[in-house]
C-alpha cells in the first residue's frame, strides 16, 4: 500500500495508507491514550479516551478507528482533546465503584493510571453507586461488575481470539452488564478458564485469585519464557515478585499463541497441590524417608553401576533439550520418551491454522488437549466462517463448532470435502494419525498439524529419546519426570514391575507409588533451556525464580561422582 | 420463587416442533437471527431458554450473543407473559394528555408495576413509547387492538372485561 | 373483466389513526349500504392510506365533488349514502367545522388544514387504494423506473437526483444524490440499498403513513437507487410496531413481482432487483444507519464509528446506500418531473417539502406536508389552527427527543434544514410538538432525556453515562433540590456529549435541554432559586388548596381523595392536609365549584380548623 502523509502534533510522517490515526501516531512515536482498545483485537471506538482532533472534522474522532488520509492534520494533545478525555474519565469514575484504594489492581490499573495522568483530583459528577453481585463462581478468577467499565475487551478476546463466545453483554445503555452464556454464573458457563479475559481487563473487574494483592505492576518483574505443558509451546510472561512467580500471562509477541494460554499453562502451576520434592526420598518398605544427599545418590550410583547397560531412561515432555543431552552423554543404556512420539512429517504451523478454510480434526478433543490449537480452530469457525469436520465418535468439546461429524469409516466423504476446500488443515493426535495421513495423502492442498503429548517431545527425539517407553525391562529404570502430571495408569503398572526405579521429579505424586528413589528436579519456572514445539520451532525456557533444588545436570554430576 | 417454578414447568413442556419449522424456513438466510427470535416469540409467547439454545446450535450465534440481542431490543421477552398484553403509550402527546394516570390506575387495579405480569399470567402491563397515533392521545393497545382518547375509567372497564 | 365506470368514489381513510377510531366498521357499513341500495356498479368504496387529519377520523371523502366528512360512524352511513350518493346533497352535520368560527367547510380543498399544504411525497396517500398496484400505476407509478431502466445510465440518474438538490429526509439533510454517488463509486460487486423505516421518534408517524398509504412509491425509489448504485438487493427495515405498513409492503412487493416490475430482467433491461422486509425489534438507536445495519445482520443494534461509511462498508461489509422512507418516496417524482421541477419547490438550499407529524397542543393534529421555507407560524396557526382552549402558545419542539424547542419569538423562522439547526432545533425526522403554558420545560426536557437515555445503546461512555448524570441533575431541579451549579453542570455534560459521543443519538441527546436552557432559562432558575414551577407541573413544587371563599362544603373532594387527607364536614370549609397530599389532582377534577386551586411557590391562607361555609375571614 502506498504511503500517505499526515501531520500529528506538528510532526509530518509517512504511514501506510489504511492505517488508523492511532497506528500512525505510534509510528511517529506519539503516545495516544486508549482504554477499550487492545492491539490484539479489532478496535471499536467505544470508550472515547483516544479521541483526537482531526482538522476539518466537526467532532472529535477516535484515533483507534479513524483512518488516515493524505494531508490530514491531527492534534492529540490540544485543550479540546484533554478536556474530552477528562470528561470521559470523570463519567467513568461516576458510573460504578471506582474507589481505588480498595482494589487489588490499584497501581496496575489502566483507568487509575489515566486518572493520575489527567490529574483527576476530585469527583465531578454524582455517583449513584449501583451495587452488582460479585461473581466468584469461577475457580481461578473473580468477576466484580462494580469495577467494570464496559470496555468489552473480555467479550472481544473471548470471541475474536479464543473463539469461545462465552462472554457477552445484556441489556442496553446504562443497564448493560457483562454476562456469560444466558446470564449464568461464570462457573456454570461454557467458559474454558483460559483466562484471556483476565489478562486484558484494564481494571480490577476481573481478578486473578492466586495473585490478587500480591504485587502491583511496579513491584513485579516479567520474564518471557515458554510453557512446557504441551507441544504448542506457548510463549509466556512469568510475573515475578520477590523471587516467586505469582502469575502466568500469555506473551502477545509469541508466534504460536499470540498472547493466548490455556488453563494448564496459565493457572495449573499456581494451583499445584502436589507435594514438592526438595530433598532426595528413599523408600523403605512402604514408608518414605528423606535421605541425606550422599546416601541417596550413593544408592542410585550403586544400582546404576551394577546394572551395566541394562538401564532404561524415560523422559517426560518437561525435559529440556539441554537436560536431554546431559542425560544422553552421562547415562548408558536405552533412552525412551514417556508418550507417543511426535511426528516430523507435519506441514502446518500454528499460523496455517489461522488461514484454513476447512479444519478436519481426527479422533481428538481439542478442548481437552492442545487447547490453544483448539482456540485457533474455534476462532477460524466463528470469525472466518471456516468449516470444521470432526472425525470419530464420542463426546467432543468442539462439537458445537463443527458443521459435520463423521465416523472413521466415512473418510471418503471427508476427503471429497477437503478436495473442494482451498486450505484444508488436518489436525490430529496420535490416535487419529492414520486417518489424518490418509486424508493428507489424498488431498494435495491439505496440510497436517499433528500433536503428541508432552511439551518437548521433538527436542527429546532429536536428543536420542526417539522411542516410546512400553515397559521395557531393565535392571535400573530412570524416569526423568519433571513436573508432569500426565501419567497413564499403564505406565505406573509397567514401572511397578521393574527391579529398581529412580524418578527425578518436581513433585512426589504419583511417583511415590512406583519409585525406589525420588530425586528432586526444578520446575520449568526454575530452569532455562530449549524446547522444540510441534512445528519444529525452538523456544527458550527462561528461569524466573531461583531454587535450591539441584539442576538435572547437577544431579547427574552427583550420581557420577558417587559412582567414581 | 415463582420464576423458578415456571422455569421447570416450561422445561418439561418445551415443544421443539414449532421452532424446528421456523429454523428450517430461515436456513438459507444470512443473519436472520432477529426474525427467528421474532417468530419464536410468536410461537411460544416469549423466548424460553430451550429456544435460545436451539437457535444458538443452528445459527452459530453464541448463547451470549443471542442473550445480548434478546435483551437489547425491547420487543423480546425472556419470561412468560400474560394472556393479555396491555401497552400504554407514554409518547409525548399521550404523556401530555394524561398517560401517567392511566398507568397508575392500572397498576393499582392489577397490583403489579408496569413491565410486570400478574401472578396468574392473566395480564402483562407495559408502558411503551409512541405508537404513532398521537392524535388519539392518550392511547393504549390491548391485545393488538388500539384504543384512543382514554380516561382512567374507560381503561379500567376495558381491562376488567378481559377474561 | 372490465371495470364499470363509477359515477362516484367514496374514499375511506384506513391509516392507523382512522383505523383506531373505527374506520374499518365505517368502511364495512358503507359497502353494505351501497350493496343494499344496488349502487355497487355506480359507486365504489375505496380503502385508502392516511389523509393526515387524524384528529378528525374516521375520514370519508366523496368524489368527484371532494366532500370531506369527518368522524363518520357506522350509524352515520345510511344518511350519508341516502343524502350524498342518492340525492346529491351534503350532510352538514358530518362536515368539518373550523373550531373558532364554527364555519362549516364541506370541500376538502377548502379546509384550512389542507389549504396551505403541498402534497408531493404524500400525493398518493389517502387518494389511492394502497393495496392496488393498478391505482399506483394509474397515477404515474413505475413510469420513472421504466424511464430510468430504458433511457438513462446510472450516472445520469445520480446526476438528476443531485441536480434536484434532494436532501436526506432522515434528519441530517445530507445530499441524497451525493450519497448515491459514493455507493456507486465504491469498489465491490455486491451492493445493497437499504430503506430506513425505523421511525422511532415519539410523536412522528410520517414514514408509517407513507408505507401504509403509498408503499410502491418507496419501492420504486429504492429500485431506481439500486439501478444507479449497482445494487440488486434491497432491505426495508421497518418497525415491528407498524404491522399494517409491513403487511402492505409485503403485498406491494408481491404485486410488483406479479407485474414483472421486480425480480429478473425488469422491463427487459437486464436489471434484476429483489426486496426483503426486515422487522425492527424495538430499539430507537437502530434509526442510526450503522446500528440499523448491525440489526439487519442479526446483532445488537449498536452504532460503530464512521468512517468507514456504509457507502463503502455497510451491510455485510459491502457498499450500502441507506436512505429514509421519505427520501426514497421523492425519487420517482424527481425522475418523472425532472430535477428542475423539484428544485423550484421549497427553498434553494432545502428544496422540496417537509412532512411533519403535528401533535400536542394544537387544534388540528395530524400529518402535514408543507413546502420548505414555510414559517412555523403558518404551520401552527394556519394549518394547525393554533393552541386550543384559549391557552398561550409556549414552545414548539421539532426533531423529537433529539431535537430542540423554539419559543414564540421563533415562530417566524423558516422551516428548512439549516435555519432550524442554527436556532438550536433540528429538522430531525419530522416530529413537531406544540406545547402550551401548562407544560413545564424542565419536566418536558426530563421526559425527552428519559426517553433518550433508555434508548442509549450503552456502547460509548459519554452517551451511556453522561445521559444518566444529566437526567439526575434535571430530576433534582424538578424536585426543587437543584442549584445554579447544577444548571452549569448540565451544560458542561451537554457539550461533552455533543462533541464526544459515538453517534448522533449521544450527540443530539442534550439538544432539548440545551435549547430549553437557551430560551427558557428563567423557568429553570425559577425551579432552583424560588422553588417554583411556573407551569405548575413539577409535583414536588406544587400544592393543592381549597379556596375557603369558594368551598361549598359538599364533601365530593373528601370522598374522592384517594389518600383521605381532606378534612371536612357538611357545609364546612374543607381543608387539605398538605403533609399527606400526594398531589394527584383528583380533588381539583371532581370539585363542581372549581374551588380547588393548584399553586407553586406560593400559598394561600386557609382555616386551621373546620368552620362553616362562608365564615372564613369574618
Amino acid at each position: 500500500m502506498p504511503d500517505v502523509h499526515v501531520t500529528i502534533d506538528g510532526t509530518e510522517i509517512a504511514v501506510p495508507s489504511g492505517s488508523t490515526v492511532l497506528e500512525a501516531a505510534r509510528i511517529a512515536g506519539i503516545e495516544v491514550d486508549t482504554l477499550c482498545d487492545h492491539p490484539a483485537i479489532e478496535p471499536i471506538g467505544a470508550c472515547r479516551i483516544c479521541l483526537v482532533e482531526v482538522e476539518k472534522q466537526r467532532a472529535l474522532q477516535p484515533a483507534c478507528t479513524f483512518p488516515v488520509s493524505d494531508g490530514m492534520v491531527v492534534h492529540t494533545r490540544s485543550e479540546k482533546v484533554v478536556g474530552a478525555r477528562k470528561f470521559v474519565l470523570q463519567l467513568l469514575f461516576s458510573e460504578r465503584n471506582h474507589f481505588c484504594m480498595f482494589c487489588q489492581m490499584s497501581g496496575s490499573c489502566e483507568l487509575q493510571n489515566l486518572a493520575y495522568k489527567y490529574e483527576l483530583d476530585h469527583w465531578q459528577f454524582n455517583r449513584p453507586m449501583p451495587t452488582y453481585a460479585v461473581d466468584a463462581s469461577r475457580e481461578y478468577f473473580v468477576m466484580d461488575h462494580n469495577r467494570c467499565i464496559l470496555c468489552r475487551r473480555c467479550i472481544r478476546v473471548c470471541d475474536e481470539l479464543v473463539g469461545n463466545g462465552t462472554l457477552g453483554l445484556k441489556n442496553r445503555g446504562a443497564d448493560a452488564v457483562i454476562i456469560a452464556d444466558l446470564d449464568v454464573p461464570f462457573g456454570e458457563s461454557s467458559c474454558i478458564s483460559c483466562g484471556t479475559c483476565l489478562q486484558v481487563c484494564p481494571t480490577g473487574a476481573l481478578m486473578d485469585r492466586a495473585s490478587a494483592y500480591m504485587g502491583a505492576s511496579d513491584q513485579v518483574e516479567r520474564v518471557k519464557s515458554r510453557c512446557m505443558g504441551c507441544p504448542v509451546g506457548c510463549g509466556t510472561e512469568l510475573v515475578v515478585r520477590d523471587g516467586q512467580v505469582i502469575r502466568v500471562e500469555g506473551d502477545w509477541d509469541a508466534e504460536p499463541n499470540k498472547g493466548l494460554l490455556c488453563v494448564v499453562g496459565r493457572f495449573d502451576p499456581q494451583h499445584e497441590v502436589r507435594e514438592r520434592v526438595r530433598k532426595p526420598l528413599v523408600r523403605q518398605g512402604d514408608a518414605w524417608s528423606i535421605a541425606d544427599g550422599e546416601a541417596a545418590y550413593g544408592l542410585v550410583a550403586e544400582k546404576v553401576a551394577a546394572a551395566g547397560d541394562s538401564v532404561a531412561t524415560v523422559a517426560s515432555g518437561f525435559v529440556t533439550l539441554e537436560e536431554a543431552q546431559a542425560l544422553g552423554s552421562a547415562v548408558r543404556g536405552r533412552k525412551f520418551y514417556m508418550y507417543d512420539l511426535p511426528q516430523t512429517d507435519r506441514t502446518a504451523t500454528m499460523a496455517d491454522l489461522d488461514e484454513a478454510d476447512l479444519f478436519i480434526v481426527t479422533e481428538m478433543d481439542l478442548s481437552l488437549d492442545f487447547q490453544v490449537a483448539g482456540m485457533a480452530v474455534k476462532r477460524g469457525v466463528r470469525k472466518r466462517g471456516a468449516r470444521l469436520i470432526l472425525v470419530g465418535e464420542g463426546e467432543n468439546g468442539l462439537a458445537d463448532w463443527a458443521s459435520m461429524r463423521v465416523g472413521r469409516a466415512d473418510l471418503a466423504k471427508v476427503i471429497a470435502m477437503a478436495k473442494s476446500a482451498e486450505r484444508p488443515v488436518v489436525v490430529s493426535g496420535p490416535a487419529g494419525l492414520a486417518a489424518a495421513r490418509e486424508i493428507v495423502s489424498a488431498v494435495p492442498a491439505a496440510s497436517l498439524a499433528s500433536f503428541a503429548p508432552g511439551g518437548n517431545g521433538r527436542g527429546l527425539c532429536d536428543a536420542g529419546f526417539g522411542q516410546t517407553y512400553a515397559g521395557d525391562a531393565a535392571k535400573v529404570t530412570v524416569v526423568v519426570a519433571g513436573e508432569t502430571s500426565q501419567v497413564e495408569p499403564g505406565l505406573l503398572d509397567a514401572l511397578k514391575k521393574q527391579e529398581f526405579v529412580v524418578v527425578v521429579a518436581s513433585y512426589r505424586e504419583p511417583w511415590d507409588q512406583v519409585a525406589d528413589v525420588i530425586l528432586p528436579m526444578p520446575t520449568a519456572f526454575e530452569k532455562s533451556g530449549t524446547t522444540v514445539c510441534a512445528d519444529g520451532q525452538a523456544g527458550q525456557v527462561v528461569a524466573a525464580m531461583s531454587t535450591r533444588v539441584p539442576t538435572l545436570e547437577a544431579t547427574i554430576g552427583m550420581v557420577a561422582e558417587a559412582i567414581r | 420463587m415463582v420464576l423458578e417454578q415456571t422455569k421447570t414447568e416450561d422445561r418439561a413442556a418445551f415443544d421443539e416442533g414449532p421452532l424446528e419449522e421456523i429454523l428450517d424456513s430461515f436456513s438459507a438466510q444470512e443473519g436472520a437471527v432477529i426474525p427467528i427470535l421474532q417468530r419464536a416469540q410468536q410461537a411460544y409467547g416469549y423466548l424460553p431458554e430451550e429456544a435460545l439454545r436451539m437457535i444458538s446450535k443452528r445459527t452459530g450465534f453464541s448463547l451470549a450473543q443471542l442473550y445480548g440481542v434478546a435483551t437489547f431490543y425491547s420487543q423480546f421477552y425472556l419470561q412468560r407473559r400474560g394472556r393479555h398484553v396491555i401497552n400504554i403509550c407514554d409518547g409525548t402527546a399521550c404523556h401530555v394528555k394524561g398517560a401517567p394516570r392511566l398507568v397508575t390506575t392500572l397498576e393499582e387495579e392489577l397490583g403489579i408495576k408496569a413491565g410486570e405480569t400478574s401472578p396468574d399470567y392473566r395480564v402483562t402491563l407495559e408502558v411503551v413509547y409512541c405508537l404513532g397515533s398521537c392524535a388519539l392521545a392518550p392511547m393504549a393497545v390491548i391485545d393488538g387492538q388500539v384504543y384512543g382518547r382514554l380516561v382512567p375509567e374507560k381503561v379500567l372497564k376495558l381491562v376488567r372485561e378481559l377474561d | 373483466m372490465t371495470e364499470p365506470i363509477y359515477r362516484a368514489n367514496v374514499l375511506v381513510c384506513a391509516g392507523t389513526g382512522c383505523a383506531s377510531s373505527g374506520s374499518r366498521s365505517t368502511m364495512a357499513a358503507l359497502e353494505a349500504e351501497v350493496q343494499r341500495r344496488g349502487l355497487q356498479n355506480e359507486v365504489r368504496v375505496v380503502e385508502t392510506g392516511c389523509r393526515g387529519f387524524c384528529a378528525m377520523g374516521p375520514i370519508v371523502i366523496v368524489y368527484p365533488e371532494g366532500i370531506f366528512y369527518c368522524q363518520v360512524k357506522p350509524e352515520d352511513v345510511e344518511e350519508l349514502v341516502e343524502e350524498t350518493l342518492v340525492k346529491g346533497r351534503v350532510v352538514s352535520r358530518l362536515v368539518y367545522e373550523v373550531p373558532d368560527t364554527q364555519q362549516a367547510v364541506p370541500l376538502y380543498e377548502q379546509i384550512p388544514f389542507y389549504s396551505k399544504q403541498q402534497r408531493i411525497t404524500l400525493r398518493n396517500c389517502g387518494v389511492i387504494d394502497p393495496e392496488s398496484i393498478d391505482e399506483y400505476i394509474a397515477r404515474g407509478g413505475y413510469e420513472a423506473l421504466g424511464k430510468v431502466l430504458q433511457e438513462m445510465t446510472p450516472s445520469q440518474v445520480i446526476d438528476e437526483v443531485k441536480a434536484s438538490g434532494l436532501r436526506g429526509r432522515g434528519g441530517a439533510g445530507f445530499l441524497t444524490g451525493l450519497k448515491w454517488q459514493f455507493t456507486a463509486q465504491a469498489a465491490g460487486d455486491i451492493k445493497y440499498v437499504v430503506c430506513n423505516a425505523d421511525e422511532g421518534d415519539p410523536g412522528a408517524f410520517m414514514d408509517r403513513s407513507i408505507l401504509e398509504g403509498d408503499p410502491h412509491s418507496v419501492i420504486e425509489g429504492m429500485m431506481i437507487c439500486g439501478y444507479s448504485v449497482g445494487a440488486h438487493e434491497g432491505y426495508i427495515y421497518c418497525r415491528a410496531e407498524y404491522p399494517l405498513a409491513i403487511k402492505r409492503l409485503h403485498l406491494a412487493i408481491e404485486k410488483a413481482h406479479e407485474y414483472g416490475l421486480m425480480g429478473k430482467d425488469i422491463f427487459g433491461s437486464g436489471f434484476d432487483f429483489e426486496l426483503i422486509v426486515k422487522e425492527g425489534a424495538g430499539a430507537f438507536v437502530c434509526g442510526e444507519e450503522t446500528a440499523l445495519i448491525a440489526s439487519v445482520e442479526g446483532r445488537r443494534g449498536e452504532p460503530r464509528p464512521r468512517p468507514p461509511f456504509p457507502a463503502n462498508q455497510g451491510l455485510w461489509d459491502r457498499p450500502t446506500n441507506v436512505n429514509n422512507v421519505k427520501s426514497y418516496a421523492n425519487v420517482a417524482q424527481i425522475i418523472r418531473n425532472g430535477a428542475e421541477w423539484f428544485s423550484k419547490i421549497g427553498t434553494p438550499k432545502s428544496p422540496g417539502t417537509a412532512i411533519f407529524a403535528l401533535t400536542g397542543k394544537v387544534q388540528n393534529t395530524g400529518l402535514i406536508e408543507v413546502p420548505m421555507g414555510i414559517t412555523l407560524r403558518e404551520i401552527i396557526y394556519d394549518i394547525g389552527g393554533g393552541v386550543p382552549d384559549g391557552k398561550q402558545f409556549k414552545a414548539v419542539q421539532t426533531g423529537g427527543p433529539l431535537g430542540g424547542c423554539l419559543p414564540a419569538s421563533g415562530l417566524d423562522l423558516q422551516v428548512d434544514f439549516d435555519s432550524l439547526r442554527a436556532a438550536g432545533a433540528v429538522m430531525g425526522s419530522g416530529g413537531m410538538i406544540v406545547v402550551d403554558e401548562d407544560t413545564c420545560m424542565v419536566e418536558f426536557c426530563k421526559y425527552f432525556l428519559t426517553f433518550a437515555t433508555a434508548e442509549s445503546c450503552g456502547k460509548c461512555v459519554p452517551c451511556r453515562v453522561g445521559g444518566r448524570r444529566m437526567l439526575e441533575l434535571l430530576t433534582r431541579i424538578s424536585e426543587g433540590q437543584g442549584t445554579m451549579a447544577d444548571i452549569e453542570m448540565i451544560e458542561e455534560i451537554a457539550r461533552g456529549m455533543d462533541s464526544d459521543s459515538l453517534c448522533a443519538l449521544g450527540q443530539l441527546t442534550p439538544g432539548p435541554v440545551l435549547s430549553a436552557l437557551r430560551y427558557f432559562r428563567d423557568e429553570f432558575e425559577a425551579h432552583v432559586l424560588e422553588g417554583r414551577c411556573p407551569a405548575k407541573q413539577c409535583v414536588a413544587l406544587t400544592s393543592f388548596y381549597i379556596d375557603p371563599a369558594a368551598c361549598k362544603g359538599c364533601g365530593i373532594c373528601k370522598r374522592a381523595c384517594p389518600v383521605q387527607v381532606i378534612e371536612g364536614d357538611r357545609r364546612m370549609i374543607h381543608i387539605i392536609n398538605q403533609d399527606g397530599c400526594i398531589k394527584c389532582g383528583t380533588c381539583q377534577e371532581v370539585c363542581p365549584f372549581d374551588s380547588v386551586i393548584k399553586l407553586s411557590g406560593e400559598t394561600i391562607e386557609v382555616p386551621t380548623e373546620l368552620i362553616p361555609v362562608g365564615s372564613f375571614g369574618k
